[in-house]
Formats: C-alpha cells, structure tokens, sequence
C-alpha cells in the first residue's frame, strides 16, 4: 500500500531546523511533496538563505525521515531556489520563536 | 505547510535547451562560470577580513556576507556540468584547482585595507547584483531560479555597505583613503560589464537568456551606485577606461 502526502507531512513534522527546535514544515523549507507510483517520495525543498551552511544535513534528516514511512523506499530532494522569508514561518513557529526571545 | 501535487508542477513557458542555440552556448558557459567565480573571490576577500575589521559587529556581518557570497558560488558551479561545451571550466572550492580565473584582477589578492572591504562592498556586489537582476527572466530556467533569489539576499548586503561607506566618508582621511580604493576598483567594475555591443551578449540577448545588453547594465549600475558616493563626497569620475588592456574572456584587467 503506497504511502500518501499527509504522512510524508507527519514525518517532515519531527525534523527540525538545526538552529531551532521548528519542523522544516513550519519554517517553510517545503515548497512540495510528491508521492509516485512504486513508493518514491519527492521532495522540493528551499532554504533560508543559498549560503545556508546546514543544506546537506536537512535534505539528510529530510530524505531520512521519509524513507522511515511505511511504503517510501526511495526519496527524491530538489532544491529550488525559491526566496524565503520571515512571512513563510508558520503561525506556530513565529509562537516558538518568541518564547525564545528571537524577534 | 499542505503542499499539494500540483505545487510541484511546474509549467516554465519556452524553456530554453542547450541544443537550441550553439552559438549563444560559450557565452553562457562564460557567463555562469565569470559570475560563479566573482562570487568565489568576493567570498573569500570578505572572508579574509574575518578578524581584522574595525569592529566586533564587522566580523559578524562580513562572516554573514561571505557566506553567502560563497553560497551563491556553490549554486552556479553546478550548471556548468549541464551546459555540454568542450572544456568547460571546473568549480572552485579553494581557489586553486585552476589557473585561468574569470574574475575581477582586483578579487586575486587579499586586500590590504578595511577601505578596500568597503569599496568592494559598495562597488563589486552591486555590480554582480546588477547581472543576476538581468538574468531574473532567462529561458535557462535553471540559472533564471537561482539569479532571481540572489537580489533579495543582497539588499542586505547593500544596507551595509551604504552604511560603511557614510562611516568612512565622516573624516576627511577616510573618505580620502575610501577615495584611493575607489579610484583602484571602479574603472575595472564599469569595464566589468563588457563594451558596449560586445557579441556574445547580443547572442545571449537575441535567445532571451538575458534581458539588458551591457550598456544597459553599466547604466543602471551607475544610477544604483554613483548617488550614495557623491552624497558622501566621493568622485566617480574615471576618465577614458583602458579598453586595450581588457581581457574579455577573463572578465579583468590584465
């Protein structure tokens, strides 16, 4: 049985940014998740900033936490390049930021 | 986030091919490794500056700006490997892989003063700024993605600059010494552009892998810049630019 969109979406849901405790969900580093035929999960990923230092170790933890759903045994991560900024963190990661003093 | 299937899909209207246009193809392989490059040593000039700026706040922001200008490098190499041209040059990832570098001849060396950070802050990113602004719209889909977000990360670099640059034009001996550095880099940054119908531009034009020709670039960069300078007390003035010691290829002076 394939696996479906809202379960890569759980699991993205447990990876966190390497600065901070915020899925990669909620920092808006997900720009589109894909499942096809015969268990390949795609992935289309940005990044804060095109200089980011943490790139490999999040489409890592990334590609890591997807093959760990039932039904995915392959994983497909493209970066592209989409600008990022402060307006893509989620409601609940602006929340997290705050209570750690970040503004 | 919900990312829906048709999120991923992309519809990118007459993508350009590497095998619509061979004689566009070495200008393009020129382009992306002349912007790469320039990327890599304004990187690492940055860089070298680490520990020896004026202030605490100056290494932060420089080690913030040469990480991304070494960034943006680590994102251009990568289309080289795609753009199918015999003996296409390989990335940097210290400096000295290769011998033929295309960059500024004033990015070769490490600088000696803070006046020169300042001056190729306020001169040399802006006019890189200036070639990814004219390639936010290219056919070369994979090269449009990347020069379209490389602005939006430089604005900051901008603010910064604007400010250092009204930091050291405030005592007569740094604006005279910002004036030297100036002087030394500016003829280079407007030749940067290339001269005024040069070939492989109008290649890269007429298949709307660029948007503006060189002269147009030179203008526009002179518009973004010229303005925060003179409000400083700064001259821009060149004079006749050396055109006969101009090497095209390499994009510097030799």
């Amino acid at each position: 049985m394939s696996a479906t969109v809202a379960e890569l979406e759980a699991a993205l849901r447990d990876v966190h940014d390497p600065e901070y405790p915020i899925s990669v969900l909620d920092m808006g580093l997900i720009r589109g998740l894909r499942v096809l035929q015969g268990g390949t999960a795609q992935v289309r990923l940005t990044y804060t900033s095109m200089g980011c230092p943490c790139k490999e170790m999040i489409a890592d933890d990334v590609r890591d936490a997807l093959l760990a759903v039932d039904g995915i045994d392959r994983v497909e991560v493209e970066e592209v390049f989409e600008p990022w900024t402060h307006r893509d963190l989620s409601r609940r990661a602006r929340r997290t930021l705050h209570e750690l003093g970040v503004t | 986030m919900s990312a829906s299937e048709s999120e991923l899909d992309r519809v990118v209207p007459e993508e350009w091919s590497v095998t619509d246009d061979d004689e566009g193809l070495a200008a393009l392989v020129n382009l992306v490794v002349v912007l790469a490059d320039s990327k890599f040593f304004l990187g690492r000039r940055f860089s070298d500056w680490l520990s020896g700026g004026p202030s605490l706040e100056s290494a932060v922001a420089l080690a913030a700006i040469a990480q991304e200008e070494l960034g943006h490098a680590r994102a251009l190499y990568p289309l080289l490997e795609e753009l199918p041209l015999v003996d296409t040059p390989g990335p940097l990832q210290r400096g000295a892989e290769r011998e033929r570098k295309y960059c500024m001849s004033c990015l070769s060396k490490p600088w000696e003063w803070w006046a020169d950070v300042v001056a190729a802050l306020i001169l040399v990113d802006p006019a890189l700024t200036m070639l990814f602004r004219a390639l936010e719209n290219s056919r070369y889909v994979d090269l449009r993605q990347r020069a379209a977000r490389v602005p939006s990360e430089e604005v900051f670099h901008r603010k910064y600059a604007d400010g250092r640059v009204r930091d050291l034009a405030r005592t007569a001996q740094g604006r005279q010494t910002l004036q030297r550095r100036i002087d030394w880099m500016l003829p280079e940054v407007l030749m940067w552009f290339g001269p005024s119908r040069e070939p492989g531009v109008a290649a890269l034009k007429s298949q709307g892998l660029i948007e503006f020709d060189n002269d147009e670039m030179r203008d526009a960069f002179q518009t973004d810049v010229f303005p925060i300078l003179e409000e400083n007390g700064l001259c821009v003035e060149v004079g006749e630019l050396p055109w006969e010691r101009w090497n095209s290829l390499q994009r510097r002076l030799g």
